[in-house]
């Protein structure tokens, strides 16, 4: 299974992002290889509109089961990822990546 | 002729010198011409409120948005990646557009190489047209509560303007407030703008980003100042510096807000002000005179 975290930069003890579209990049966690990889979200920074779309977007393109944020997920954003099936988890809390990992996917 | 009335700030009195114009120009009968007063405040028009007149039309009006069609989808992915307003979402196995954040560029539709994304008719809002007299006509487009965009319907009431008006008639357009793109479609056809100020640090503030808005738009600009002798001097200040004509400055009267909140035209009840609004029409005509 494949988690998406909304985070403020790469790596395991990078902060969970407080915003999901327009986080600075998501953290994809494989719960298979236990391997994280880094989506830069510099491109939907510049956006103006509809950041929350091509964030569940990326979070669909990654095949995510599960997606977790610091916030909450905007009305559309939310819209689309319901979509796809996708087990979501907002207001994660003030913690890292690593941190949110083992507390909702451990 | 076509008169814009827009002003930056909101609250400046827009409104009230687009109606009273309009109603003060459609009296003058050695002037042979029409008056048509458009509201093209879409998302909350209140000219209306002013003018009681009779009903002529009244139109539905669509914008057209793209649709998904699954059936004919092979799920290339061009309608995504061409959308420049990320309306589309791709999920691979779904295609999602939202409405509220399509253009209708039809970037996506013509390109869809399938014919899977056709544009459907979206209701967006309604357009009436009034009669007040013979000399005195208004147009009013209201959009319907939840629609997001307004600049759609700006736009369909500017090219209906260019269908019922012709050299006999001055067009009056009451401008929405703000600097974004709804006030910029609105203004397109004017020959003028007035921008309605307050002579305050507000005023000021938000005037200085309408000068600016116009002057990127190419538009001949002049500015009145409603509510002349509250706040301080700072307005004329920097219409003096920037060489911006002030062609009108109409008094802060407390009768003037009574009647406005009855409902009511100003210029028959207060003569220094229907002065003023003459003054403000000779002064839109100079202007005109001297750019030519």
């Amino acid at each position: 299974m494949k988690v998406l975290i909304a985070a403020k930069s790469e790596g395991w003890d990078a902060m969970v992002s407080d915003r999901f579209g327009r986080a600075p990049g998501f953290s994809v966690y494989n719960t298979e290889t236990n391997k994280l990889e880094w989506h830069s979200n510099t491109e939907n920074l510049k956006a103006e509109h509809g950041v929350g779309i091509q964030a569940a977007q990326i979070a669909a393109s990654h095949q995510a089961e599960l997606v977790i944020t610091g916030g909450n997920f905007g009305p559309k954003a939310s819209e689309v990822l319901q979509k796809t099936g996708a087990k979501l988890v907002d207001y994660a809390g003030d913690i890292t990546v690593k941190a949110a990992i083992e507390k909702f996917v451990k | 002729m076509q008169i814009a009335i827009a002003s930056g700030k909101g609250g400046t009195g827009k409104t009230t010198l687009s109606v009273n114009l309009a109603t003060l120009l459609s009296r003058q009968v050695e002037r042979a011409f029409k008056v048509l007063l458009v509201d093209m405040d879409v998302e909350e028009p209140n000219s209306g409120l002013f003018l009681k007149g009779k009903l002529l039309r009244s139109e539905v009006k669509y914008r057209l948005v793209a649709d998904w069609d699954e059936k004919k989808c092979t799920f290339c992915k061009r309608c995504a990646n061409i959308c420049e307003f990320n309306a589309i979402a791709y999920l691979g196995i779904s295609v999602m557009v939202f409405p509220e954040l399509c253009h209708s560029c039809y970037a996506c539709s013509d390109l869809c190489p399938e014919d899977a994304l056709p544009m459907i008719p979206h209701r967006m809002g309604e357009m009436k047209e009034f009669k007040l007299n013979d000399r005195l006509y208004f147009l009013e487009s209201r959009l319907d509560i939840g629609v997001e965009q307004a600049t759609p319907l700006i736009e369909q009431s500017r090219k209906e303007i260019r269908k019922m008006v012709d050299d006999h008639w001055i067009t009056i357009i009451d401008a929405p407030p703000g600097t974004s793109c709804p006030v910029m479609e609105a203004v397109k056809d004017a020959d003028i703008v007035l921008l309605v100020t307050e002579p305050t640090p507000f005023g000021l503030h938000d005037l200085t980003l309408a000068v600016e808005t116009m002057r990127e738009l190419k538009k001949p600009i002049a500015v009145v100042i409603n509510k002349y002798g509250i706040g301080n001097n700072e307005v004329e200040k920097y219409c003096q510096k920037n060489r911006i004509p002030v062609i009108g400055k109409i008094p802060n009267l407390k009768e003037a807000a009574m009647l406005y909140s009855k409902g009511e035209t100003l210029i028959d009840a207060i003569p220094e002000i229907k002065v003023e609004i003459e003054n403000i029409y000779q002064g839109i005509i100079k202007l005109m005179e001297e750019k030519k």
